[in-house]
């Protein structure tokens, strides 16, 4: 069994458990992020994937997707230096019926990169099993709560806006960061009638809201009904640094809700500034019972 | 014997052009005096030195006319196709048809710095939710916005995939506003695994013949989309002709870049070599006019060769150009600092390179739009500028960043370094700005110390 470190939404994982292989994503932490570490112009979550890669004594596969230009580029400079196999997915954008092909070659691709990882062994069985999809243990209650939005957050990042909320007597409703995407994809079905595994899969992958998807209004209007349906009093977006898809998000959603809404910018470092932080201490007060 | 024939400020081309025209200078139908461009808000003309030519004089008009061309082919009840981001490919699509142009409203990066900011247009796409942290080409939202440019396209077909994020969201917001875009799929061009069946896009490099299919197959669908713009269908055989129109554009273009970045002295200044390329993408709206004015300075690079004049003095060092930069006086710079142009890659070479005549003619615009640069691996990118450097002799490279553009972080770490352990050349990583004013000190000294190093490592 290989350990297969991936970070992307897009990347299935019921075919990494399917092939006999471990699927890890790491839990990246802004600290993991080397003071030294070369991250001018570039976004801090890819720098912050490659340095856990990097600090990783386990892996046997890295993946990486061209979901956004900063990860498909991250991985040449990662897989320089890797001395384990790297595989790049191509994340197609559209919905077309082009795209649709493209990503069941790409899974069909990764089918065969896991065939040759040490101990692989397919079973199809498996790729129908209820996967643990991560989640960050958001919940609907009746305390008044708050959506989150935007670029991956960063584990520690994500604990420490926690306990701040949680100070304001106010809770985490909605969880609509990009760690937590694939927990709105559609379960994979064994009864639907697609006789191609690959075709099923890329379907099934397709249907994930995602920022970088075009057209561009489905996603905003999915993530604005998500936020409605939660009943937020309020909507943090995080906003890393060099992250093109999320910086206008201030504008789309407040165009388009009457909520409160606060952009928190991570630091050059990864890490949530005292600056930031004092921002949103401000934006929570507004919003507290 | 050797001279130089003077690069002339716009001042000095009102009596230049007197001159040529009392001396029976015939003009193309938007030809005119430079100085109409100033005076209409291209501001920035005043700080630049132009070649002194007819025939540059000629490429100028062509493309500082392109918005009015555009809508006196409306008037006449042609049709506009916006097209972005690929960069050469969809717009054969379009002149295929008899009431389509085409032209890239991605070249409004670039009115900001005609227009010296005072067009507005970067702080009516910050409005919009798109700050300074995208790169200039964010002026194509303002540009949609305020309808003051040019005339608004009657469709637009944006290429997205592997395209930077910078270009994705810019246009992304052209769509909340409320724009139609027809979007299509442009993969990461991958390298063939193992005995994967495989076509070569150049001498070293190849993809997989699957992706050419794939991207066939969008281009049928761009095509199918065409047709219900036009009102028209699509004719195999006119298709293949516009292929080998262009072809017969890229041969010519082919020509001059050769002539120009081998000869001992340089025969055509550096920001009418870069304006020249620009041609290659979309035709600037017209490929019969564009043919005309390549044909031409062609012959002016010929003469020159032929009778020893240059445009710079020979020792000037021979610099290989990466990346468009946001300020075209930029190009002037690199002059007065004692370069000059000697190979390029201005992110398009696939719009440089001949369509392959002898398949089907979507599989050769498929192939072509695969050759992209920006859409494979920077890896191969700097293989292929590296292998170009070698061609050209170029003595020294500029690595030029684009403000806030999303690929540049990682691309050019990789393609520098490349660069730097093979090539022993020296590789200058400089960012220009949309107008380098404030910096052209800071940038002056970094493009002075590149080519006096050079100058040094010259054989005495």
């Amino acid at each position: 069994m290989a350990k297969v470190y991936y970070t992307c939404p897009y990347v299935p994982i019921e075919l990494i458990i399917a092939s006999g292989h471990e699927p890890l994503r790491p839990q990246c932490a802004a600290k993991s992020l080397a003071a030294e570490a070369e991250t001018e112009g570039l976004c801090v979550w890819a720098a912050g994937f490659v340095q856990t890669l990097m600090q990783q004594t386990d892996i046997d596969a890295a993946i990486f997707t061209t979901a956004c230009d900063q990860m498909r580029r991250t991985c040449e400079l990662y897989a320089e230096h890797s001395k384990s196999p790297v595989f790049l997915l191509n994340v197609p954008k559209t919905g077309s019926p082009a795209a649709q092909a493209i990503l069941s070659d790409e899974y069909r691709r990764f089918a065969g990169f896991l065939a040759n990882l040490p101990g692989a062994k397919f079973a199809c069985k498996a790729m129908f099993l209820k996967q643990d999809i991560p989640n960050r243990g958001c919940s609907f209650s009746s305390e008044k709560g708050l959506a989150l939005i935007g670029g991956p957050l960063f584990e520690d990042d994500f604990k420490m806006l926690s306990r701040l909320v949680a100070g304001f007597r106010l809770n985490i409703c909605f969880d609509g960061t990009e760690s937590v995407w694939p927990q709105y994809r559609l379960p994979l079905s064994q009864t639907q009638t697609t006789a191609d595994l690959f075709e099923l899969l890329a379907d099934n992958y397709l249907s994930m809201p995602a920022v970088w998807k075009r057209p561009v209004p489905p996603f905003w209007n999915w993530l604005i009904e998500q936020i409605q349906l939660s009943r937020a009093c309020g909507v943090i977006i995080i906003q890393h640094p060099f992250c093109d898809y999320w910086r206008p998000a201030i504008y789309d959603i407040k165009c388009r809700i009457n909520t409160p809404v606060v952009m928190i910018e991570t630091g050059e470092g990864g890490s949530l500034s005292a600056a930031a932080l004092l921002r949103l201490e401000a934006f929570l007060e507004q919003c507290m019972p | 014997m050797n001279t130089l024939s003077p690069q002339l400020t716009l001042n000095q081309w009102k009596n230049r052009y007197c001159y040529l025209r009392d001396n029976g200078m015939v003009e193309r139908f938007y030809g005119g005096p430079l100085q109409r461009h100033f005076d209409a808000g291209d501001k920035r003309l005043g700080r630049l030195q132009f070649d002194n030519s007819p025939a540059a004089l000629a490429l100028w008009n062509l493309i500082l006319t392109e918005e009015d061309r555009l809508r006196l082919w409306r008037h006449k009840g042609g049709k506009i196709i916006g097209t972005m981001k690929d960069l050469g490919t969809t717009p054969i699509l379009a002149y295929a048809f008899d009431n389509l142009v085409a032209f890239y409203p991605d070249a409004a990066w670039w009115i900001p710095c005609f227009k010296q900011h005072q067009d507005g247009l970067f702080e009516l796409a910050a409005k919009n939710g798109l700050d300074a942290v995208f790169c200039p080409v964010r002026a194509m939202v303002g540009a949609f916005i305020n309808e003051q440019h040019f005339p608004i396209p009657d469709a637009l077909i944006c290429a997205v995939g592997a395209v930077c994020d910078d270009f994705s969201v810019v246009a992304g917001r052209l769509e909340t506003l409320g724009r139609d875009i027809f979007w299509w799929e442009l993969p990461h061009a991958r390298i063939p695994e193992g005995d994967e069946p495989a076509v070569l896009i150049d001498d070293k490099q190849s993809i997989p013949c699957r992706q050419v299919q794939l991207v066939r197959q969008e281009l049928i669908r761009i095509t199918e989309f065409l047709e219900k713009v036009s009102g028209t269908r699509l004719s195999q055989v006119r298709l293949s002709k516009t292929i080998q129109k262009v072809n017969c554009i890229r041969r010519l273009l082919e020509t001059l870049r050769s002539l120009v970045f081998k000869s001992p002295q340089c025969p055509l200044g550096a920001l009418e070599m870069m304006l020249t390329e620009m041609l290659a993408i979309h035709f600037c709206s017209d490929p019969d006019e564009t043919e005309i004015v390549l044909a031409g300075l062609l012959r002016e690079v010929q003469e020159r060769i032929a009778s020893g004049v240059g445009v710079l003095p020979r020792n000037a060092v021979r610099v290989f150009w990466i990346n468009p930069p946001a300020d075209i006086s930029a190009m002037n710079l690199l002059e007065r600092c004692g370069g000059r142009l000697c190979g390029t890659e201005f992110m398009f070479p696939h719009a440089l390179k001949c369509i392959d005549e002898t398949c089907d003619p979507f599989t050769a615009l498929a192939k072509a739009a695969l050759s992209d640069p920006m859409i494979g691996s920077s890896q191969q990118r700097a293989e292929r500028i590296a292998r170009q450097i070698e061609t050209l002799n170029s003595e020294a490279v500029v690595m030029c960043r684009i403000p806030g553009a999303s690929h540049c972080a990682v691309e050019s770490r990789i393609i520098a370094n490349l660069l730097r352990e093979r090539m022993n050349r020296p590789v200058l990583d400089i960012e220009i700005p949309t107008l380098i004013d404030p910096y052209e000190t800071s940038l002056t000294t970094r493009l002075e110390a590149l080519t006096e190093t050079v100058r040094s490592r010259r054989p005495l």
